[in-house]
């Protein structure tokens, strides 16, 4: 076991981890980061989806270890109750969420996109959560979300 | 046995030198997410393992018209190598955003078929692998990279570190067949690449076929049909029709043998007549 | 009109604020001091007889603390539909002498790791005489197949019958009245939920000997009355917490994560979380099971159907789980919402050496669905009549009486298919824009 060090949603963390033990589990049973889920072990749910540098990846395929001195970020640390990030309201207006266990995932994903696209189209939108399943909703309120938001946050919304 | 130590070592020499102490008790991680799922599983559980994310091995360098492209370039680099649409179209195809931020493209040329697309573009740019050893570098030809099933020319102390493509010539289209548009493994995936001289003759072609045998494989004799001949109909008709004869797929969850080899035929009369247009 | 607060207004999801900001508690994010974690031997193999079961490498493993089997579970019986008087029981919870499918839960290792109970599954040794397994509805029924049910067929029996049994007016008499005979064979595979949220279940032993269970079951007080029975406990020994169900679809009805991850508990005196893995959910946790459907209908020139025989196979797997119900409720919807004076219907419930097959979205009803639609659809290109008109011709209207012996009341088809056909633009002829649910003249 070995201390791994890094920063999670701004602040300076460790956690003391395996040698194989996931970004994931670290995450989760490490540092009680439960909005980080546990779908699939496999990287094709994307309910595990973070932000390591800025881009989405999918933390159960990523060692812990490898996460050495990375910025993280998690759906805690974009947004919270207090200061919903436009696209959590969003997707809480346009009922994108049903039982809500691909939410933490679709709106990490959607965060990085609009960080780096800030007009989508809706095929953009789409191939940038391809990566990412929800059996709930059909994926349509998903797109209206995101889309929505767009607006908002171009708008100063 | 429960996996006792990673390794992530910091330069190319340091991950040589953890090679050559351990050879092939040492697991080799890319991004991952090939190794990672089977690990998560409980199927493999290696004593070492070895990252290279922090080797120094994912430089892209534009030499002399041709690109060196580090082992550990991201799928998502490489789908933005302007220099390289085939290539980039093909890593386009694998996976979702996350997993092309994670997957490297040398890491694609051990995954097992269906899986391996990018293996199949680099396979039709006439792709060569520099492979590492401490005592020094070899260069190989992707054709004779592949041995097996997941099974490689490299030896137990050898590391990919690099994969040269030179400028390609001609045009070139890549197909992937798969059960959803987006993040899905393949059906079959061809990559076609055809050079025609002033008159439209096919002077010299490649067509490479993913998930159509135990390795990504070219169908020569489908490209040395349309030698000599123009990009027409009858020409086209042939090459599906002996590339179809070459490919010995697998049938598994996603797809049958008999579709697999109807459906090589279907990849590559369209992408070859993707190319006319 | 009284002033409505809630109706027809639009209102957000009381979970939607949970969901969006990460702070939704589902199963897996319950964790207790000392908590194990449970890993389930399940079996290779389709069809056998359990000669030996060998759990003590396991047992010795470092950081194993117990495994769980058949010895351990007071009423070996998972006994969902024998709550409502349906049986006999015919699934243990942990396998004893028998293994019935590939993926049947044998022994359970309970351990401070989801790794370390992982490995020391691993050494569990069960030796199994393979059985030749019936792998699918077509071998079960075949003459001189294997029988895999102890009460002597490989069917339900629905009160002394191999079928379930819908009778209704003379379909021979029909069929020889009928202008045209149209037939149809329909199918569908096994399908699975894929829940994004596998099953987890974590339960904790309290002071007072109650156990405390949370689950992400959608049926609590299915999974509270099994588990008491399988422990036998009063139920006001289990206090049981639901509620976020991350998918469930009718994959998530049977109680099959609860009663051993609780007897887990009790045997080790400590908490308990059994998280079931996408392998198992995909191989192991129940689907949709595969149903086979032959139709032949008699139909008038004018486009009535007069006549509606129908086979009908569905592919239970290994147990009941909730297929003897399935299979009535399809037989009772294989007209369809259509009337039809004369109908035989065989809905065989079938037991093969598979995945149990159970609830999923409209458990029966709606593979009965696709193949009625589809015959629909046949029909009306057999007797070269609109696809729109033969189905508002055969819609049920008010006062006839449906195969099942009940009258129809409150139909709606006709214009629920006016409006649809507004909807989107397609234009409906004056006859049929006509129609009305209450324009049957009677017999």
């Amino acid at each position: 076991m070995q201390t791994v060090s890094f920063k999670l949603n701004g602040k300076p963390v460790a956690a003391v981890v395996g040698p194989v033990e996931s970004l994931r589990d670290a995450l989760r049973e490490k540092l009680h980061v439960y909005s980080v889920k546990a779908g699939c072990g496999q990287g094709g749910c994307g309910s595990c989806t973070v932000l390591v540098s800025g881009d989405p990846i999918v933390s159960c395929l990523m060692p812990a270890r490898v996460a050495e001195g990375l910025e993280i970020i998690t759906l805690e640390g974009i947004g919270t109750p207090a200061q919903l990030h436009p696209l959590q309201q969003a997707f809480y207006d346009n009922f994108a969420a049903q039982c809500g266990f691909c939410t933490a995932g679709m709106i990490t994903v959607a965060k990085a996109l609009l960080d780096r696209n800030a007009h989508p189209t809706r095929e953009e939108i789409v191939e940038a959560l391809a990566g990412n399943l929800c059996r709930c909703t059909g994926y349509l309120p998903i797109i209206s979300a995101v889309q929505d938001a767009a607006t908002r946050m171009n708008r100063g919304g | 046995m429960a996996t006792e130590a990673m390794f992530i070592p910091e330069s190319p020499e340091a991950a040589l030198d953890l090679l050559s102490e351990h050879g092939r008790e040492l697991l080799i991680l890319g991004g991952g997410t090939a190794a990672m799922v089977l690990i998560n599983e409980g199927a493999i559980s290696p004593r070492l393992v070895m990252s290279l994310q922090r080797a120094g091995l994912n430089e892209v360098r534009a030499v002399d018209g041709h690109l060196e492209i580090g082992a550990t370039a991201s799928l998502a680099r490489v789908a933005q190598l302007s220099a390289l649409p085939l290539l980039a179209d093909a890593a386009r195809h694998i996976g979702g955003w996350a997993i092309r931020n994670m997957a490297t493209l040398a890491g694609n040329l051990f995954v097992p078929p269906p899986a391996g697309d990018a293996a199949v573009a680099l396979l039709a740019l006439d792709a060569e692998v520099i492979a590492a050893r401490k005592s020094g570098t070899r260069k190989l030809p992707l054709t004779k990279f592949f041995k097996g099933r997941a099974q490689t020319a490299l030896g137990p102390d050898e590391l990919v570190t690099r994969i040269d493509v030179p400028r390609p010539s001609g045009a070139a289209v890549f197909l992937k067949l798969g059960r959803r548009r987006m993040n899905t493994p393949a059906v079959v995936t061809a990559a076609v690449r055809v050079v025609r001289d002033g008159q439209g003759i096919c002077v010299d072609a490649r067509i490479a076929l993913g998930a159509a045998g135990e390795y990504p494989l070219r169908a020569t004799q489908a490209e040395a049909v349309l030698q000599g001949r123009k990009l027409d109909t009858p020409s086209i008709t042939d090459a599906a029709a002996m590339a179809m004869q070459a490919a010995h797929p697998s049938s598994d969850a996603l797809a049958s043998e008999w579709y697999r080899r109807k459906m090589v035929g279907v990849c590559v009369r369209r992408a070859l007549e993707a190319i006319t247009r | 009109m009284k002033q409505l607060r809630i109706v027809g207004q639009s209102v957000k999801r009381r979970d939607g604020m949970g969901h969006v900001t990460g702070q939704t508690q589902y199963v897996d994010d319950i964790t207790y001091p000392h908590m194990l974690w449970l890993r389930m031997v399940r079996s290779p193999i389709a069809r056998g007889k359990v000669r030996t079961l060998d759990t003590s490498c396991a047992e010795a493993y470092p950081g194993v603390a117990a495994v769980v089997t058949w010895r351990d579970v007071p009423n070996n019986w998972y006994t969902i539909l024998g709550l409502i008087g349906v049986g006999p029981n015919d699934e243990p919870v942990l396998a004893h002498e028998q293994v019935m499918w590939k993926g049947e839960p044998i022994a359970a290792v309970v351990a401070e790791t989801e790794e370390i109970a992982r490995a020391a599954a691993a050494l569990v040794r069960v030796d199994i005489d393979e059985l030749p397994p019936v792998r699918d509805v077509f071998e079960a029924l075949a003459p001189g197949a294997p029988i895999i049910k102890e009460w002597g067929t490989n069917t339900f029996m629905y009160e002394g019958m191999p079928m379930r049994r819908v009778r209704f007016g003379n379909v021979d008499e029909a069929f020889a009245a009928a202008d045209h005979i149209v037939e149809g064979t329909y199918q569908t595979t096994p399908y699975e939920h894929v829940p994004l949220e596998t099953q987890t279940c974590v339960v904790k032993p309290e002071p007072d000997g109650r156990l405390t269970i949370h689950s992400n079951t959608q049926a609590l007080y299915f999974t509270l009355d099994n588990t008491a029975i399988i422990l036998n406990v009063p139920s006001n020994r289990l206090r049981m917490i639901g509620g976020t169900v991350g998918g469930g679809f009718g994959g998530k009805v049977d109680v099959v994560a609860e009663p051993v991850t609780a007897i887990a508990s009790m045997k080790t005196g400590r908490p308990v979380k059994w998280r079931w893995t996408r392998a198992e959910e995909f191989q192991a946790s129940s689907t949709a099971g595969a149903w086979r459907m032959e139709y032949k209908d008699g139909i008038k020139k004018d486009g009535h159907i007069i006549a509606r025989k129908v086979r009908a196979l569905h592919d239970a797997g290994a147990y009941h789980r909730h297929s003897p119900y399935g299979v009535t409720k399809h037989a009772a919807n294989l007209q369809g919402p259509y009337y039809i004076p004369n109908v035989w219907v065989d809905a065989y419930c079938v037991y093969t050496n598979r995945q149990p097959a159970s609830a999923l979205r409209g458990f029966g009803v709606t593979p009965a669905s696709f193949a009625v639609e589809v015959q629909m659809d046949k029909i009306a290109r057999t007797i070269g009549m609109d696809p729109w008109e033969i189905r508002f011709v055969n819609a049920y209207r008010n006062g006839q009486m449906k195969a099942i012996q009940k009258q129809v009341e409150d139909a709606t088809l006709v214009e629920t298919l006016q409006a649809a056909a507004k909807l989107i633009g397609h234009p409906l002829p004056e006859k049929l824009l006509a129609m009305h649910s209450n324009d049957w003249k009677g017999a």
